[in-house]
Order: structure tokens, then C-alpha cells, then sequence
């Protein structure tokens, strides 16, 4: 759907609302993927799928319905006819809201170039290609690949009646795989995604996936504590997107959060992390762009979290932001720390003892009010000893807290596009972080 | 019932007058689609036309946050050519659509034809037309609105009446699944599913320390309907919840250790979800979801003989189980549902499966565990209701705390997490009794246990009986990539386990183990 044909949608939609106010949201997504399993390929699906959300408000009093709807023949329109029908219908049984804000009016956007139509169309035939290549590779090598590509383009629109418009074309292709040794000892994973197919280099990953597949072989156990460890930027990806829960201010404000203070305050200003910690959000970042705007269409800015190591802003939403009598925001659309461009062999090199994660897994929260989480490390953890990888370890449980890790660190690489592991296509640039103790609690024989 | 005769007569005519007609007839449709696959070539094909509708209610202290609802329709077709699978899918029932969703499906089958793979091979079953409906009193989409809110404002308002809570959400779900599926086979069901929810979370606050404790209800969602939250006493939980929020406050740091723990249903159902329930996935053990869910600790070379757990462990999977939430008639596959043991008197004795994976061990028939979460989703072998089966056991949760000396009695899920083998695990909870001597003693906090699967179930020495066994689950289990949720109960009664170690999460012990 092109800016024109969204815009002459969703006006006519809005004009035949009822009264009251009306936000209308689309995502046509348009996906295709290939799994692949035990060097084989085993399933693929693609499809095409429009979903539609309306809010509806009388007076105060609000309801959100949604559903995906076709596109065919004409058959959009009257379907989002129904779902505003439905949403006034439900608004009109919903308490009053006290949170309740007036709609934003027309906003001024960045212009961020994250679609690539090539991406988003490819053909099946691509998909298998690249996938034959991360096979063939890993047959060669002797490992079993495990692995996943997906290419998406998604249009967001949202448009509210009072004149707000946005439109937000979006293109993805991600690649990841897991090489394991055939006696299952060792296991290794590497993942690559762009805005652009053409900036994917999947051989390469199947590559990095089974050099250290066969390199964490005949781990052994290093005692739980705390270590001096360095975390490449995948296994900082896999950890970040459970700490950005705590960046909320309403739950600082309230005493929820590790960045709350006592009589009500937040620490917003302190100087709580490493002087070096510089942690925003930037739309129009080339390497991860990222939606212009944030909730309700209310544009989104490059914005930092945390500068110099100063905690400097936390996540305000449009209601929490007009209590607080500050701008909304930040919106993370995209998330990305700054490095010092140090190498992870000048990281290792420096390391007298310690340890080395690749990729971390299954991370929960544990403790909001001391940013405490527990995970375990999977697919390659390494001992470091006198500046030099010496042998595989088995893998750990950890339990640490954002605030240590930020606070603590020894040394930053270069930022990488990275996607964590459990959510989804969050796009964020990380450098590998090298921080001066990380604590292990107990050892995993998971390999 | 329905009949292959009729279905054929059915799907007779041209389909673009059939499908002008207001309501789709999805037996036309259906017929259309796996004629349209055969010709491609596919040596079988599926198609499930499916509805979801989900509606959702969330409430802060004395506020309305969110009332969404949302629904889904459209159709998924899935073909099988030269061994390979392909599948596609689309919310337009079009005459064109169907046809350029059947040639995608064939298409992609074809690209990965080109690829080193291994054919598929499909179990034998036999067809079957049928139509079910799960078991409901109260279809939760009828019942007034109003209604719904009245209770969850009830329930805040009960919970902040306590002194020391300053906060409460408090949220139901109710999920309507309407599907059609139709394979080359000649089967074809229609399956209707009802699934209710309701929770909240108090908070207690001090604010002249800076702290705060929460406490969750202890109740999780069902495969049933509106009936099932009226029976629940949420009202008056939330009162006991916020009393009990408060207590935590000011209750006793665990010191950590080893101790004999008494777990209940609330607790225990996340542990069985997380350390029997998805290392007993075939394709897990095979190293199909190595990428992302992970492998598993039960090999197939342990089947059959592997000491899982002591003699008291039992675990029945069970896709017929009432008010389980994956309880349906027919999986994704068109395969009855079944039930049978995963855990047998401690011992590792099968896998949950589906018609493919038959084919991959010797001695494997499909078990009926596939399924997608949507029209638009790839079927794949998801996890059945998974429960620790009583038996004939008469021991009760108070004669599990009377044997032990020191040790807690834990209810309610908090933080999990386990690793992707499913070896190690560090479970939180919601309610901690410290029980010294027999006795259910003062409240304790910031616990959390950590343990090794098999050392862990080997140490069960007690379950209790089928007087206090109880269900819990979950309506989001993820697996897959794409993501895939996936709704799954577990039941259990009390049950106890000996010299587990325990840690402390709180401040300033929050590490020590």
C-alpha cells in the first residue's frame, strides 16, 4: 500500500466515524521463511497479512478492537468500517479513563530509509540459495546446522482523526544458525540481519557457527563466582532487551524499579554508570533505522537513556510524561550503546583471567528493584587465562544486574547490528562489552 | 457429523458463485484448495480455515487501562511435494487468492526440494469426520462487559481496602478458537475452542525503606468458560494476597542452602512445563529446534531406561484432559487426541510426537501433538497438558510438611528460567512458609531454588493425593521460529522434594548460593 492509497484509506475511514475520537492503525506485513534442521531443510511459509487496530473513544470512555483483514477486492474499507463501528459500540460500555489525553494532531517526521522492496519480495528460490550455502558449509565441517531466514517488509499507518498521519515502510532479512557437533559437545551460533538481503553474508555466519561449534568441544568446569568477562555483542543483545524494562519511569516514580530513590524520586541525573555508557535511541540510524514514530504517532527522536554515564532520561509515556511536565519519550524504536572501537582480541589479550560469552539464553527478571536477572550462557563459553583463550567451559547460570554490568565496564568494542535472542527483530547496535566481574552462580550441563 | 459423501456433494458447483455467498462455505473452499494442490502435485495437502478471537481486559487500582479485542480469519494451506513441505496463507477467500496461495505453497515446497534434505514421511491415520466442541457452560463472549469490569475493580478495590498496598492490576482473557481443517486424507473436522483467564498482582509498598513486595493470584487460565472465573474465589484471594504482600515486607530473608521444599500446584505446574514438558519434544531431542528453543537432556538413547525421577514420578501427557488448555479432539494433523506416559514410576518412557516424526525413531507413532498457533502459522509438534499423575496416592500436603524438618512450602509461579538442554533451573514463587519441625512456620522472601532435572525429580519422595491436585498453564508457551504461542495446562498435587538448594535473591544476597 503506497503513502497515497494509505492516506486516502484511512481519511475516508475516519470521516465516517461517529463522534468522538478515533485512532486507526494498519501493519501489512508481507513474511516468507525457510527452517532448516540436521543439515536438511525442513519447513517454510509465506504469507501476507493485514491487521487493523481501532481506537475509539466517547468522551473519556475508550475501547481498541482489532483484526486482519483482507485486502482484496475492495474488502478493506468495509471491514475497517466495522471494526470502528465495533470499537464506538465498546467505548460507549468502558468506564471513563482518567488517564485520558486529547489525540495528537498532524506531527512533523524524520525521514528514515529502512525499506528495501527487493528484501521484502524475495523469492523462495533466494531464500533456499542462501540456506544451500550455510548446508553445504556445514556438511563440510562436520556439523549439524540448525538454522532460520525470514524476510519481511511491514507498512505501519497509523492516522487518528485529528489529522495525524504517519506512514512507515519497514524491510528485514535475518539469518541465524546453530552448528553442533555430531557427539553433541559442542555447540556454537552466529545471526546476521539487515534492512537489505544484499548486506547478508550467511555463509559466513553458518562459518563463524561452526568454527565455534568445534572450538567449545571438551568444555570443562570452572568454579562458579565472579569473573572478569567479556561479552561479544551477541550475548550483549541476548542480555539488554531484559534490562530495557527498567528504563520505565512511571514504575521509578512509583518505587518499582532499580531507578527509583526514596520520597517518591527517581535517580534520574545520578551518575550510575561507567563514564563511558552512552545508551539512546536513533531512528535514523543507517544501520538500525528504526520507526519514526512511537506511541500514539508521537514522533520519535534520537534520545538517550543514559550519557557520560549519567542516567539521563527514562521511557515517559504521553499520559506519565504530561503528570511529570516533560516531553514523552524516549520511544526505544532502536537501541544503541557507543564503543571505544577496541577489538575482541585486544579484549582478551588484556585478560589475566577470565571469561568469554558468546550467546546467552532463557533471562528473566529477578529482582526489579536491584535490576537483577538470571540466564544461562549457551552455545560457546570460553576461560581465558594470561591474555589467551585456553579451553572451552561448561556453561552458567548467572544472576547480575544491569547496574553492574553499566557500571563496571572495562572496555567497549565496535557496535554491531545484533537481534536478541528471545525478542524478536528489535534492532539494536551493541559493541562487545568487557566488564570487570560478572557472577556466575551455578553450572549448566547443557551444551 | 459430517460425511466425505456430503463434503464431496458440497464442494459440487462453481466455487466463485459459492464463495459470493455471505457466509464462506468452508467445505467448498477446502475441497477446492486440495484439488488445486493435488494437481500441482503434492502428494498430500492440508488446509485449515480457522477464526480467533481474543478478548482482553486490564485494570490498574480503580481504572479501566485496556479494553481490546481482537480477531483473526483466514486460511492456510500446506502441501508436501518431492518429500518437501510448503505452506502459505491468506485472509482473502478469493477465487484468485486461493489459487496464488496453493502455487506459493507449491512453490516453496519446490525451493527446498533443491536443498540437501530428508524426505518426509507422514505416519499412517486413518480419516475422520468430526465435530467437537470443548466443555463450557458460560461462553465468556456473551457475558456483559460490565460485568467482567465490575469484578476486576472488585478485586483492586478489595486488595488496596489492606494497609501497605499501593498498587494492583488486575487483567482477564478469554480466547474463541474456531477451526476448520481438511487434508487429503479425507479427514475433516471442525473444532470449537473456549479458553478463560482471569489474574491480578498486588503490591505492597514501604516507602520508608524503598521496598516493595507483590504477590500474584494463584489462579491460571482454563480451557473452560466464563463459569470457571465465577467459581474462583478472586475476591477473596485478593484480599489474602494483599495481606500477604504486605507480610513479605517485613518476612525473613531466606538464608541460603539446602532444603526439603513442599511445592505447591501454583508453583509446581511451571517446573513439570519446563523440565518434563518440553525436554519429552522429539523434536527437541533431534536437534530441530537447536537454533532457538534448544535441544534436550532426554536423548533418545535414554528412552526406556533413563531414571528420571523416583518411583512417585509419573507423567501422563494428555490431550483429553478436562479444562486442559491443549485439550482438543484432533491436533493439526487430523490425529486423534490421545493420552499416554511420558514418566512411568520414575523411568523416561516416550516422546510426544506427531505423524511426521513417526518416522524418526523406530517404534514412534504420532501421539497427535501438532499444532500452529494460527491460519497463518507452519504446523509443527507442540506440547500436549503434561501433569504428575497421583495415582493411588492418600498423603496429603500436611503429611508432606510434617516430614520434613527444615525446609518451605512455595505457592505461586515467580521468575524461571532453565537452560536449553532443560538441566539447570532457578524458579521463584509468589508465597514462601518457612516449615521448621514439621510445622508451617513464619513467612520468608526473596527465595528462589536452582536445581539440576533428573537430581531434582529423583529427590521426590512424596506426592500428595487426588483431593488437592489442581491445574495451572499457560495461554502463551513460545517455541518455533517464527515464534509460536501455544496453550498448555499441568496439573499436580503438592508434592515434595528433598535437600534442594535454595537461594537467596534479595539485596545484598541476592547472589550468595
Amino acid at each position: 500500500m503506497t503513502y497515497d492509497e494509505a492516506r486516502s484509506l484511512t481519511q475516508k475511514i475516519l470521516a465516517s466515524a461517529k463522534a468522538g475520537e478515533v485512532e486507526l492503525r494498519l501493519e501489512l506485513a508481507r513474511s516468507a521463511h525457510l527452517r532448516f534442521a540436521r543439515n536438511a531443510a525442513t519447513t517454510s511459509g509465506a504469507t501476507q497479512q493485514t491487521t487493523a487496530s481501532v481506537t475509539a473513544w466517547k468522551g473519556k470512555r475508550k475501547a481498541s478492537v482489532s483484526a486482519t483483514i483482507g485486502l482484496a477486492e475492495g474488502g478493506a474499507e468495509a471491514a475497517l468500517k466495522k471494526l470502528v463501528a465495533e470499537a464506538e459500540e465498546l467505548a460507549a460500555l468502558s468506564p471513563e479513563d482518567p488517564e485520558y489525553l486529547p489525540l495528537l494532531g498532524p506531527q512533523s517526521y524524520l525521514e528514515v530509509k529502512a525499506y528495501d522492496r527487493a528484501t521484502a519480495e524475495l523469492p523462495a528460490a533466494a531464500r533456499a540459495r542462501a540456506a544451500g550455502d550455510a548446508l553445504r558449509l556445514s556438511r563440510r565441517r562436520n556439523v549439524m546446522a540448525a538454522g532460520f531466514f525470514q524476510n519481511r517488509g511491514v507498512v505501519h499507518v497509523l492516522a487518528n482523526s485529528a489529522g495525524l498521519f504517519a506512514y512507515f515502510p519497514i524491510s528485514s532479512a535475518f539469518f541465524s544458525v546453530t552448528a553442533r557437533t555430531p557427539d553433541g559437545a559442542g555447540s556454537g551460533y552466529a545471526a546476521v540481519s539487515s534492512v537489505a538481503m544484499q548486506n547478508l553474508d550467511c555463509r559466513e555466519a553458518a562459518a563463524i557457527a561452526a568454527r565455534k561449534a568445534l572450538e567449545s568441544r571438551g568444555a570443562r568446569e570452572l568454579a562458579p563466582g565472579d569473573y572478569p568477562t567479556i561479552l561479544e555483542p551477541q550475548a550483549l543483545a541476548d542480555l539488554f532487551p531484559s534490562f530495557q524494562f527498567f528504563f520505565n519511569a512511571r514504575s521509578a516514580d512509583e518505587g518499582r524499579s532499580v531507578f527509583s530513590a526514596l520520597g517518591g524520586k527517581t535517580r534520574i541525573g545520578e551518575k550510575i554508570f561507567d563514564s563511558r555508557v552512552n545508551l539512546y535511541t536513533d531512528p535514523q540510524n543507517s544501520t538500525v533505522p528504526a520507526a519514526s514514530f512511537g506511541e500514539d504517532g508521537y514522533r520519535s527522536d534520537r534520545a538517550y537513556l543514559a550519557r557520560n554515564g549519567i542516567l539521563e532520561n527514562l521511557a515517559h509515556s504521553r499520559y506519565w510524561a504530561s503528570r511529570k511536565g516533560r516531553p514523552p519519550g524516549p520511544f526505544l524504536v532502536n537501541l544503541i550503546m557507543d564503543g571505544e572501537g577496541k577489538s575482541l582480541a585486544e579484549m582478551i589479550a588484556s585478560t589475566e583471567r577470565g571469561v568469554l560469552l558468546t550467546h546467552l539464553w532463557y533471562i528473566r527478571a529477578v529482582d526489579p528493584q536491584q535490576g537483577l536477572v538470571t540466564g544461562l550462557t549457551r552455545d560457546g563459553t570460553f576461560y581465558i587465562e594470561g591474555g589467551k583463550i585456553m579451553h572451552p567451559i561448561k556453561n552458567f547460570r548467572f544472576n547480575e544486574s544491569l547496574v553492574r554490568v553499566l557500571a563496571q565496564i572495562d572496555s567497549l568494542g565496535t557496535p554491531q547490528r545484533v537481534t536478541g535472542i528471545e525478542r524478536g527483530n528489535y534492532p539494536m547496535l551493541l559493541p562487545a562489552l568487557k566488564v570487570k566481574s560478572f557472577r556466575f552462580t551455578s553450572i549448566s550441563d547443557a551444551v | 457429523m459430517l460425511t466425505r459423501r456430503g463434503f464431496l456433494a458440497a464442494a459440487a458447483g462453481p466455487l466463485a458463485a459459492r464463495l459470493q455467498a455471505a457466509e464462506l462455505d468452508r467445505q467448498v473452499f477446502a475441497e477446492q484448495a486440495l484439488a488445486l494442490a493435488r494437481k500441482a502435485g503434492a502428494t498430500y495437502a492440508d488446509i485449515r480455515i480457522n477464526r480467533y478471537q481474543n478478548q482482553r481486559l486490564l485494570t490498574r487500582e480503580r481504572q479501566v487501562l485496556r479494553i481490546d479485542s481482537d480477531s483473526s480469519y483466514g486460511f492456510g494451506v500446506r502441501v508436501l511435494k518431492r518429500g518437501c513441505w510448503g505452506f502459505a496463507a491468506s485472509p482473502d477467500f478469493t477465487e484468485n487468492q486461493l489459487k496464488q496461495v496453493v502455487g506459493q505453497a507449491v512453490e516453496l515446497a519446490e525451493a527446498n526440494a533443491t536443498l540437501p534434505s530428508r524426505p518426509v514421511k507422514l505416519a499412517p491415520e486413518q480419516p475422520h469426520q468430526a465435530r467437537w466442541r470443548s466443555a463450557y457452560k458460560i461462553d465468556p463472549f456473551q457475558v456483559p462487559l460490565e460485568k467482567k469490569l465490575a469484578l476486576l475493580l472488585k478485586i483492586n478495590e478489595t486488595a488496596l481496602q489492606v494497609k501497605g498496598a499501593r498498587f494492583v492490576t488486575s487483567s482477564m482473557s478469554f480466547v474463541r478458537e474456531d477451526k476448520f481443517f481438511a487434508s487429503t486424507l479425507g479427514t475433516i473436522t471442525e473444532q470449537e475452542i473456549i479458553r478463560s483467564g482471569c489474574s491480578f498482582q498486588v503490591t505492597a509498598v514501604d516507602s520508608g525503606r524503598g521496598e516493595f513486595q507483590s504477590r500474584a493470584s494463584l489462579a491460571d487460565a482454563v480451557e473452560r468458560g466464563y463459569e470457571s472465573i465465577e467459581e474462583h474465589p478472586y475476591v477473596e484471594e485478593a484480599g489474602q494476597a494483599a495481606e500477604e504482600a504486605a507480610q513479605k515486607l517485613s518476612a525473613k530473608p531466606v538464608e541460603p542452602g539446602k532444603y526439603d521444599l513442599v511445592l505447591h500446584p501454583s508453583n509446581l505446574y511451571l517446573t513439570i512445563h519446563e523440565s518434563c514438558g518440553h525436554p519429552t519434544e522429539l523434536d527437541r531431542a533431534l536437534g530441530y529446534e537447536a537454533n532457538y528453543a534448544g535441544t534436550s537432556f532426554l536423548t533418545p538413547d535414554k528412552l526406556g531406561r533413563f531414571r528420571y525421577g523416583s518411583r512417585w514420578v509419573n507423567m501422563v501427557a494428555d490431550r483429553t484432559q478436562p479444562s486442559g488448555l491443549a485439550t482438543v479432539a484432533f491436533d493439526d494433523d487430523g490425529v486423534p487426541a490421545q493420552r499416554w506416559y511420558l514418566v512411568r514410576d520414575g523411568i523416561f518412557v516416550e516422546y510426544q510426537s506427531t505423524r511426521e516424526q513417526a518416522a524418526w525413531l523406530p517404534g514412534v507413532k504420532s501421539r497427535g501433538c501438532a499444532h500452529a498457533d494460527s491460519w497463518s502459522s507452519v504446523v509443527f509438534q507442540r506440547m500436549p497438558n503434561v501433569s504428575l499423575d497421583p495415582l493411588d496416592s492418600r498423603l496429603t500436603q500436611e503429611e508432606l510438611i510434617a516430614g520434613i524438618d527444615r525446609g518451605i512450602l512455595v505457592l505461586g509461579g515467580g521468575s524461571y528460567s532453565i537452560d536449553q538442554q532443560r538441566f539447570n533451573f532457578q524458579f521463584g514463587g509468589q508465597v514462601f512458609w518457612e516449615i521448621k519441625n514439621g510445622k508451617r512456620a513464619g513467612m520468608l522472601r526473596d527465595v528462589a531454588y536452582q536445581a539440576r532435572t533428573p537430581e531434582f525429580w529423583n529427590s521426590c519422595d512424596g506426592v500428595a493425593g487426588k483431593s488437592e491436585y489442581a491445574l495451572g498453564g499457560t495461554l502463551g508457551d513460545a517455541k518455533g521460529e517464527p515464534t509460536q504461542l501455544n496453550a498448555v495446562s499441568h496439573g499436580c498435587p503438592p508434592a515434595r522434594f528433598r535437600q534442594v538448594n535454595v537461594i537467596n535473591t534479595g539485596r545484598g544476597g541476592e547472589r550468595r548460593s
